[in-house]
């Protein structure tokens, strides 16, 4: 191949690809200033400073002293990581029916409108949120052991909030079902690493499943592009069939289409009648705002 | 013979553009001047005397030392005499554009496959062809249904009718083409179709001088075989057409005779650009007529993986980079 044509195949190829280059070449800039950016947040102070320093409330005394020591140490690990904070209360007290409504004064007689307003109402009272009070980044799971009424329920908020799907949220509350009767320990520890694999998204949770998805997106695109440009450019045969007959047509000198017979044959339709179906209902946590006005997300299991 | 202008002595050639002959040298138009060698040798240039490498059923070519291009006196008279002729109606630039346009989204091909120095390789060929002409009786004897389906109440009705179907038909085929040139690919020549005959004409050598050419070198009985298929198959569509509307149709007979017949011999004009990569050749033919062009462009396997695998690295950059943006921001 001379100089000049390797030349000309190089710029070809550059002038082909000018678009794909200006792309990645934004993307590049982009992803660095990103970096930079997350970079600087992760290492910045914590923002919020007036919320307790505490992070395990156990009322219920649920957890021994040696289990709450590791979970302590547990949760602050975590929450150097992943900067957003992780809060566990339990408890034991009423909280359905009329007379928990007027001996504890809540809005409501149902289990899970008052779960989630004592766990809304414990996140924002105590002003918890990594970032900043009130509507800072965190979770709260409260666990309410309350005979015949135990159960728990997970109020998340800030970038915690926005970044669990209803389903991500049952995701956590099951993880903290298979051990919510054997071992509580385990089911707030797995709360906390449930939510952290939420929190990362798709570099974690779904790290598979994209990279699955994008090698094949990448080798389907590719296998198309290369076929479509391997496709050869076939000629296509178009001599009409009367390209050669004088006068463009023939002559017809005898044309006749003569009835011989015909038959009737009858079928009677057969008529069905069917149909039906269900409706099933999907439940699950959503977004509310709570008495003091902050956002929040989540749901509860109850046991 | 070669054609030399009166005005400067250079070499005149048909110019497809402006349909008549033309100096290159000059610019005179209808200069020429016939001039027929001294030399009974062919091989022998009558303007330079160079000696020139004359093939088998060449009947025109061009001088490798001078360039003229010559036509050989013996291979377009007498028995070789062409009765017809297609001139060139589109020039060399008019086929080079006509592949560029048709080649530039084949991004694997060479890079060279498009460029300058290739495309001016392009030789135009007048290719020999046998025209036939038939006149054929057509027959059609078979049997037709018609269906017909309608409800009533909660039943459904099919009535099926039956119809003899009887067509005679005359059909006169008309200079049903087919190359007689042992060189020229079969079903290339056959994809070169249809020419538009409205511009044949009778023969000159005139036309010729310019282009490269050979003289039959199949007999008229060696390849009517073609011919007869052609007309055949033309034929049963067009009987087919005759009853269409039938939900189906049975054949009871049909039949092409043939009443008369006859062959004349004609020349075509083809472009042929020949492209060699990795030791293997590419032949391009462009119709010298309509522009239609026949032929496959080669895959350079290092584009192929060069471009494919750019796209790939380009998208896997992307993901990469939008799973890291995500997690970042």
């Amino acid at each position: 191949m001379s100089e000049d044509i390797k030349k000309e195949a190089v710029r070809q190829y550059l002038h082909y690809f000018r678009i794909w280059f200006i792309v990645v070449g934004v993307l590049f800039v982009a992803t660095i200033a990103a970096g930079i950016s997350h970079y600087i947040r992760n290492n910045a102070p914590r923002g919020n400073t007036s919320a307790p320093t505490e992070r395990i409330f156990d009322y219920a005394d649920v957890l021994t002293d040696n289990e709450e020591e590791k979970l302590r140490i547990y949760i602050a690990k975590r929450e150097k990581e992943y900067r957003v904070d992780f809060v566990v209360m339990t408890f034991s007290r009423a909280v359905e029916g009329n007379e928990a409504q007027k001996q504890y004064g809540y809005d409501s007689t149902e289990w899970e409108h008052n779960m989630m307003d004592i766990a809304d109402n414990f996140w924002d009272e105590n002003g918890f949120g990594f970032n900043k009070s009130f509507e800072g980044d965190g979770s709260v799971l409260i666990d309410n052991r309350y005979e015949g009424q135990r159960g728990e329920w997970l109020s998340t908020s800030g970038r915690v909030e926005s970044s669990l799907s209803a389903w991500d949220v049952e995701d956590v509350l099951y993880a903290v079902d298979d051990y919510y009767d054997t071992d509580p320990y385990e089911a707030y520890k797995a709360y906390i690493d449930a939510v952290c694999m939420n929190l990362d998204g798709i570099m974690v949770s779904d790290f598979s499943g994209y990279w699955v998805g994008a090698i094949v997106i990448t080798l389907v695109i590719c296998g198309i592009y290369a076929g479509i440009h391997l496709r050869p450019n076939k000629a296509q045969k178009n001599v009409a069939v009367n390209a050669y007959v004088a006068g463009g047509k023939p002559m017809l000198r005898n044309k006749e289409d003569n009835f011989i017979r015909k038959n009737v044959v009858k079928r009677r339709i057969e008529t069905s009648s069917g149909g039906g179906g269900g409706h099933h209902s999907s439940g699950g946590g959503g977004h509310h705002t709570s008495h003091s006005g902050a956002s929040h997300g989540g749901g509860g299991h109850r046991h | 013979m070669f054609f030399k202008c009166k005005n400067c002595g250079g070499n005149v050639v048909y110019s497809p553009e402006k349909h008549e002959m033309f100096c290159p040298f000059c610019d005179s138009e209808k200069s020429e001047e016939r001039e027929d060698g001294t030399s009974p040798e062919m091989t022998i240039c009558p303007n330079c005397g160079g000696e020139i490498p004359v093939e088998e059923h060449t009947s025109a070519t061009q001088c490798p030392y001078c360039d003229s291009y010559l036509i050989f006196n013996e291979r377009v008279e007498g028995e070789y005499e062409p009765k017809m002729i297609i001139p060139f109606q589109l020039g060399k630039e008019t086929c080079k554009k006509s592949i560029r346009e048709k080649f530039k989204r084949n991004l694997f091909a060479p890079t060279d496959f498009l460029s300058e120095v290739r495309l001016n390789s392009m030789q135009g060929i007048y290719v020999p062809y046998w025209f036939y002409d038939y006149d054929t009786q057509c027959i059609f004897r078979g049997e037709g249904t018609k269906v017909r389906t309608w409800t009533s109440g909660n039943t459904q009705y099919t009535e099926t009718s039956y119809y003899a179907i009887n067509r005679d038909m005359d059909i006169t085929f008309t200079k049903i083409p087919v190359d007689a040139s042992e060189k020229m690919p079969d079903d290339v020549m056959d994809f070169m179709e249809p020419y538009n005959y409205s511009q044949l004409t009778e023969f000159r050598p005139e036309y010729m001088s310019g282009f490269y050419a050979e003289k039959y070198n199949m007999l008229s009985d060696a390849v009517e075989e073609r011919a007869r298929k052609k007309m055949n198959d033309d034929a049963m569509a067009m009987l087919r057409e005759s009853y269409a509307g039938y939900s189906s149709v049975r054949t009871e007979r049909q039949d092409v005779q043939i009443t008369d017949s006859s062959a004349g011999y004609g020349l075509l004009p083809v472009w042929k650009y020949l492209y060699t990569y990795n030791g293997e050749e590419y032949p391009f033919y462009v119709n010298g007529q309509t522009g239609k062009i026949v032929g496959n462009a080669p895959v350079s396997q290092r584009k192929v993986w060069a471009y494919t695998g750019t796209l790939g690295a380009c998208l896997t950059a992307v993901f990469i980079m939008l799973s890291l943006l995500v997690a970042w921001l």
